[in-house]
Parts: C-alpha cells; sequence; structure tokens
C-alpha cells in the first residue's frame, strides 16, 4: 500500500525539472537561464516547451542533484554542444570585435567629435555679438 | 480578372512610378514647370493605381479565391473575414505590396503639397525623384521577384491557412504600423538627398523634415509595441522583448529614428549639426530597408519564421546599397557646401542632444553588430545578456542627463540652476532604488539601477512643465495659467520622456521581480501564485471557429480563469490561449501546456507592475504626437513662399 502511495506520488511529482531544495534549483534556474534553446530559433531554454529545451532543463538538475559545481556544468554543456549554447558569448579572439566593437566605435566618435572643426564665421565672435547676429537673422527670415 | 487586373495595375504603377521620377528629375535640372507638374501628376496617379492593385489583392483574400497561390498558401476558407484580409499582409509577396502601396502614397503628400503652392516645386520635384527611384527599386523587386497574383491551376479545394499564431488582431495591425514607420523615413531620406542635391540643408529644410520624422518614429513605436504586447500574451511565456533578430530589426532604424527627431530640432531651431542630421535622415531609412532585408532574407533564425528566400534577400541587399550608396556618395560630394555649426557652450542644450545622439548612434551600432555577428563568426549566440549588458551600459549616460536636457537653454545653460531643479527628482529616484534594493529585496543591484533611472526620469518630466510654468516663483494662480499656456513641444518632450521612464520601470518589475511556476497539476489540484491560490477545477474540449481547444477551468482568487491550448485542423503546432487576471499590483498569466503524467502542464506567472511597459509606450507615442502637431505649425508658419 505504501510502495503504491509513493509510487503514485512519484507519477504526480513534477517532471524532473524542479529541484526540491530551493538553493539548488535557483542554482539550476541561474544556469539555464543563460542558454539557449538550439533547435527553437531565438528562444532561451527557460523560454522553450521543445523537447531540447527540456532535456537540458533536465540534464543541468541531474548535474546538480550530482554534486557538479556550476563551472563543471557549465564545461560538460560547451564539450557537447560548444559555446553555441550559451547566449551570452564568451570572450574569445574572433568575438573580441563584438565585444569591443562599440568601444572602439565610441572612441574613433569622441575623437571627431573633438576635432570637428569649429566654424569660422562666427567664431571669433563674442555672446553678445553672436546673439545680435542672431537677431538679425531670426529678422531677415 | 480582378487579380488580372490588379497585376496589370502593378505593372502599370511600376511605369508610372518610373515615368513620375524621371519627369520630375527632368523638371528639376531643366527648371521645368510643365515637366514638374507631370512629373507630379503620374506620382499621384501611380499611388491611386497601387491601392487600387493592393485592393485587388485584399478582394481576392477576403474572397478566398485558391486559384491565387498567394491565398492558397496563406489563407483558408474557415477563418474569420478580419483574418483573411489580415493574410493580404501575412506573406512575403501581400506585404511587399503594401510596402510599395503605402511607399506610393506617401510619395503622394509631398506632391500635393507642391501642387497646392504649400511648397517650393523645385525642392518637391526634387523630393519625389528621390522618392520616385527608391518606390521604382521596390516596385520592380515586387514585379520581378514577388508577384502576389501568381495564379494556380487547378486551383485547390482549400488554402494552407494563415500561421494560427497570426491570427490575433494586435498582429494584424503590426505589419501595417511598422510600415508606416518604415516607409515615413523614405520621405526623410528622399528630403536629405533633395536638400543635398540642392546644396541647401538649413532651417527651413529641418522644419519640412520634422513632422515626417516624428511621424515616422511614431508609427514605428507602436508598431513595435504591438508586436511586444502581442508576443507577451500569444506566445505563451509572457516575454516582451527577447532580442530576436528580428526584433532588433525593428529597433535598429528605432534608435537612429529616436536620434534624429532630436538633433533635426537642433537643426531647425538653430540652424546647426546640418551635416549630422542629413547622416541621420539618410541611415535611418537605410536601417528600414536592412531591417527588412534581414526579415525577408531569412539570413537570421528567428521566432519570426516568415517564408524565406535567400535569392531576394540578394535583391533587397542590392536595392539598400543603390539607396545608401547612392545618397552617401551625394552627401560626401556635397557636405562641404551644407556644413553649418552654431557655436554653443559645454553646458546647453545642444550638448545635452549631441549626447543623446551619441548614445542613440552607438546603441544602434552595438545592436547590429549583436544581430548580425554569428553571421559572420560561427558557434556563438549573442543574446539578451550581450545585449543587456552593452546596449544598456550605452544608453545610461544620455538616460541620466534626458530629464536635465530640457532644463537646459540652448546654447548656453545654467548648470547650476539645472541641477537645482534635477534635486527632487533624484532624491525621489535614489530613494526608490534604495527601497527596491533593500526593502522590497527582489532582483538584482542592476534592477534597483534600472528602476532608480526610470523614476529619474519620470520625475524630470514632470518636474520640468513645473519649472517652465514658475509654479514655485510665481505663485500658484499664474504658474498653473502659466502651465496652460505651455507650449505643446514641452509636453511633447514630457511625455515622452516619462512614457520612456514608465517602461523602464515596467520592465523592472515584470522582469527583475517576476514569479513563474510550472508545474503538472492533476484536475483539483493547485498552485500557489503571488500569495494567492490558482486552482484548477477541470478541463473541457471547445471548438471555434477554425479550430479545437483544450480549455482548462482554473479558479484564481475570486475569478475563474479560461486558458487555452488551440490547435488549427490547417496548421500543425498548438497554440497557447493565455488567460490573464490584471490587479493593482501587475498581472498573473496562467497559460495551458500539454497533458503530462496524471495532469495538466500549468505554466503560472506573476508579472508586477507589467502594464506601465504598454502605458509608458503609449505615453512616448503620445509625446510624439504632440510634437508632431506642434512641428507640422512651426513648418506651415515658416513655409517658404
Amino acid at each position: 500500500m505504501i510502495a503504491l502511495l509513493v509510487a503514485l506520488t512519484l507519477a504526480l511529482a513534477p517532471p524532473d525539472e524542479r529541484l526540491d531544495d530551493p538553493a539548488l534549483e535557483a542554482r539550476a534556474e541561474a544556469i539555464t537561464e543563460g542558454l539557449r534553446c538550439l533547435v527553437c530559433e531565438g528562444q532561451g531554454v527557460n523560454d522553450s516547451n521543445a523537447e531540447f529545451a527540456r532535456d537540458v532543463r533536465v540534464f543541468v538538475r541531474e548535474r546538480i542533484a550530482a554534486g557538479d559545481t556550476d563551472e563543471e556544468i557549465r564545461e560538460a554543456l560547451r564539450v557537447r554542444f560548444g559555446d553555441v549554447i550559451f547566449q551570452r558569448p564568451p570572450l574569445r579572439p574572433d568575438t573580441a570585435l563584438l565585444w569591443f566593437g562599440p568601444l572602439l566605435a565610441a572612441a574613433i566618435a569622441a575623437v571627431a567629435l573633438a576635432r570637428r572643426k569649429k566654424p569660422a564665421g562666427a567664431a571669433g565672435l563674442s555672446d553678445r555679438e553672436r546673439a545680435r547676429l542672431e537677431d538679425l537673422e531670426r529678422e531677415t527670415h | 480578372m480582378i487579380v488580372e487586373l490588379s497585376h496589370f495595375a502593378l505593372a502599370l504603377a511600376l511605369a508610372l512610378t518610373l515615368g513620375g521620377a524621371g519627369l520630375s528629375a527632368y523638371g528639376a535640372v531643366r527648371r521645368d514647370g510643365a515637366a514638374m507638374a507631370g512629373g507630379r501628376a503620374a506620382v499621384l496617379a501611380s499611388a491611386a493605381v497601387f491601392v487600387l492593385s493592393f485592393l485587388g489583392l485584399i478582394v481576392a483574400f477576403a474572397g478566398s479565391d485558391f486559384s491565387v497561390v498567394a491565398v492558397a498558401d496563406n489563407s483558408h476558407s474557415d477563418k474569420p473575414l478580419v483574418y483573411k484580409i489580415a493574410a493580404a499582409w501575412g506573406h512575403h509577396e501581400g506585404s511587399m505590396l503594401l510596402w510599395c502601396a503605402m511607399m506610393a502614397l506617401y510619395g503622394a503628400v509631398p506632391a500635393l503639397n507642391a501642387a497646392r503652392g504649400r511648397v517650393d516645386a523645385l525642392h518637391a520635384a526634387r523630393v519625389l525623384s528621390a522618392h520616385g527611384v527608391s518606390t521604382a527599386l521596390f516596385a520592380a523587386f515586387l514585379v520581378f521577384t514577388s508577384n502576389p497574383f501568381e495564379r494556380v491551376l487547378p486551383a485547390p479545394a482549400d488554402g494552407r491557412g494563415l500561421n494560427p499564431l497570426l491570427q490575433d488582431p494586435a498582429l494584424a495591425a503590426h505589419p501595417p504600423m511598422l510600415y508606416a514607420g518604415y516607409i515615413g523615413f523614405s520621405i526623410v531620406f528622399a528630403h536629405a538627398v533633395a536638400g543635398l542635391w540642392a546644396g541647401r540643408i538649413d532651417r527651413d529644410w529641418a522644419r519640412m523634415v520634422r513632422p515626417w520624422a516624428l511621424f515616422s518614429w511614431i508609427a514605428l513605436t507602436v508598431g513595435i509595441a504591438l508586436g511586444s504586447f502581442w508576443a507577451y500574451y500569444e506566445l505563451g511565456w509572457g516575454g516582451w522583448w527577447a532580442w530576436d533578430p528580428v526584433e532588433n530589426a525593428s529597433l535598429a532604424p528605432w534608435l537612429l529614428g529616436a536620434a534624429l527627431i532630436h538633433t533635426v530640432l537642433v537643426t531647425a531651431r538653430r540652424g546647426a549639426m546640418t551635416g549630422w542630421t542629413t547622416l541621420l535622415a539618410i541611415l535611418t531609412f537605410s536601417m528600414s530597408v536592412l531591417g527588412t532585408f534581414l526579415v525577408r532574407s531569412g539570413v537570421l533564425t528567428s521566432v519570426h519564421a516568415f517564408a524565406n528566400d535567400p535569392a531576394r534577400g540578394a535583391v533587397l541587399l542590392v536595392i539598400l546599397a543603390v539607396l545608401t550608396g547612392g545618397a552617401l556618395a551625394l552627401y560626401a560630394v556635397r557636405a562641404p557646401m551644407i556644413a553649418a555649426e552654431a557655436d554653443h557652450r559645454p553646458v546647453s542644450r545642444e550638448s545635452a542632444l549631441v549626447l543623446n545622439n551619441f548614445a542613440m548612434a552607438l546603441a544602434c551600432f552595438a545592436l547590429l553588430l549583436g544581430t548580425m555577428y554569428p553571421l559572420f563568426v560561427s558557434g556563438v549566440s549573442v543574446g539578451p545578456p550581450f545585449f543587456n549588458l552593452v546596449i544598456g551600459a550605452i544608453v545610461l549616460p544620455a538616460l541620466l542627463v534626458a530629464p536635465i536636457g530640457p532644463f537646459l537653454a540652448w546654447r548656453k545653460g545654467d548648470g547650476a540652476a539645472a541641477l537645482r531643479w534635477a534635486v527632487p527628482g533624484l532624491a525621489v529616484a535614489a530613494a526608490a532604488g534604495l527601497l527596491a534594493a533593500f526593502v522590497a529585496a527582489r532582483g538584482t543591484v542592476v534592477a534597483a539601477l534600472a528602476l532608480a533611472l526610470g523614476v529619474w526620469l519620470l520625475a524630470g518630466a514632470l518636474t520640468d512643465p513645473v519649472r517652465r510654468a514658475g509654479i514655485f516663483s510665481k505663485g500658484a494662480g499664474r504658474g498653473l495659467k502659466r502651465l496652460a499656456g505651455l507650449p505643446l513641444s514641452t509636453w511633447a518632450s514630457s511625455a515622452a520622456h516619462g512614457g520612456l521612464g514608465l517602461l523602464l520601470i515596467g520592465a523592472v518589475g515584470a522582469g527583475a521581480w517576476q514569479t513563474r511556476l510550472e508545474e503538472v497539476v492533476p484536475v483539483g489540484g493547485s498552485i500557489e501564485l503571488a500569495g494567492r491560490t490558482a486552482t484548477l477545477e477541470r478541463v473541457v474540449q471547445v471548438r471555434g471557429p477554425n479550430y479545437v481547444a483544450d480549455r482548462a477551468v482554473v479558479r484564481y482568487d475570486d475569478e475563474t480563469l479560461e486558458p487555452e491550448r488551440r490547435y488549427y485542423p490547417a496548421g500543425r503546432t498548438p497554440t497557447t490561449e493565455i488567460a490573464l487576471k490584471r490587479d493593482a499590483g501587475g498581472q498573473a498569466y496562467i497559460a495551458l501546456g500539454d497533458p503530462r503524467g496524471g495532469g495538466v502542464l500549468i505554466s503560472a506567472s506573476y508579472f508586477p507592475l507589467v502594464d506601465w511597459i504598454y502605458i509608458g509606450g503609449g505615453l512616448m507615442a503620445l509625446g510624439g504626437v504632440l510634437g508632431w502637431v506642434a512641428a507640422r505649425r512651426e513648418a506651415g508658419r515658416r513655409a517658404p513662399a
């Protein structure tokens, strides 16, 4: 009878996608949050009902239950699927341009902005003269 | 018969577009008034014929004429009429016809304005030449690669149906709104080419361009918001922005458009930053075309699984290169001629707007870099963590300064006074951030900072009208009177910046503070969600007009929620129809999944403050509308005789 009850409870329990220990479950979620579902085109592992996403969610929880560290689990995922599984691209020689491109563009734009030639016409005027000039311009419009 | 006539109309419209562009260009070069008038007439005729052709396609879809390939592939006789009609632009060919019809229709506006003597005929002729060439390129693309009126014999008995996910009111309106924005920027682009052609980019030019830039940006804002809203309630996991390639493709012109509506103001008011404004006017439309290319070519995988075709993508790429390359070459030649700078101090309205432009343009660059990087480097994904971090860091300085910008005068601002006005808003923002970090103690430090930033934007938006009206210095009575008399442009920037603040607050709430549970629940079982109990009472089968569905009856608090899982025989994948319960704090969001192991999979989430995302987006669009009205008045007042 007890065995039957246990079997029944197990059958009703959520799929192995949720760990009972909240701390472990939080770790699992933190890992799967950053994973991409490779078969679903643009969705995360947490946001997909696909079999692949479910398998990955279960895999991560199994490894946590087995006592692996987060880093070991990520490494296992990397070995199995490659960097493409991670939503956040790792810094590699061929992703340097991705990570530092915006910084580079900002630097170039800032230099260009700083070196921009000052306008010749009104540059030598004082504020008051310039304001007067503008008033005149406005009147002639 | 209507189908053949519409097909013929398409070819005729292409010819008329080419004629309009040619006559306008000839008239503009020779200063020939008759040729210009002829060009305008051809432009108006092409718009009318394009619209007729599009109406023909709608008739074919509404009447379920399955002898037309596009109808057979994308519609079904059992669909409600409104979705039969919406299917007319729910696929590649039809949506390109909508694009062309809209583009031609927009071209009719400057043509009419010139005919009525409201704008200079020569400038209009130049605009119509540039716009006509752009329209003709797309029309040729449509006629030669994407004929929406192709017949199939024998006609199939029924259609293959529109993707059930797309049978939704928000999504029926989403593409036309996006297109209204994308294509609006084609007029801005044409004005830029015309201004460069004439060697004259000045205040008058900016006043003509500003209403179009605002109009396009508003349409884009609404279009993106509709798409985001649809993703939130239709895809079943409550995501409203996923940095998906197609979403990014629409955000790129939005960001540059946001830069443009700020910088064109500097040009209109101060006659300055002419070169940069012109560049933005060109590139914003380029981004629109690039977005269409990314969506249509299928080079990027995305949740937006359209019928894609690399060959068509290549043609779009050529169009993009011709338009952008041509305009930029013209810019390179004419840049010295149009350069005009008015001096300004480091602390001034201009400086704040330069910072805004710097951030928006850089954010657009980073967005494209991240979106397209996987095309060039295989084996990496660029997902939300990258975009949140990089784009967040880029826009942060601009968002910090956005509330102060309106406090500063043109040319030379009073920094100390602006900071004094900033103190109350900053204090409220800091308090909100601290409260979020320590009292609510949910989410991360970043979430608390983002919340503080949202509150700061909102507080600054409220401060500006009070400051301008002088409610504290001039006394309440006089202050309120002055408040009512403030120019529309003040309310425009307040509404837009405040809306952005609300959006940010909603994003933090729905993102960082969300609760998400996914459990297999047996009938009679329940889930604790956000302090309340959701009980699954039963699951029933229901039949809709063109689908069957499992419907869960869920008792939540005092209400019955009925999420569904729909199966469309004409489609292949089931769709989720989620149930929402809104309360003062946010929304409970319940979606029904597959039956599984003695129960059904129920996904129950609570998204605090999620409504503010859409209220904020709406307020931004409203700010745009107020600015548009003000800009139109200004353009009308100062129109060159």
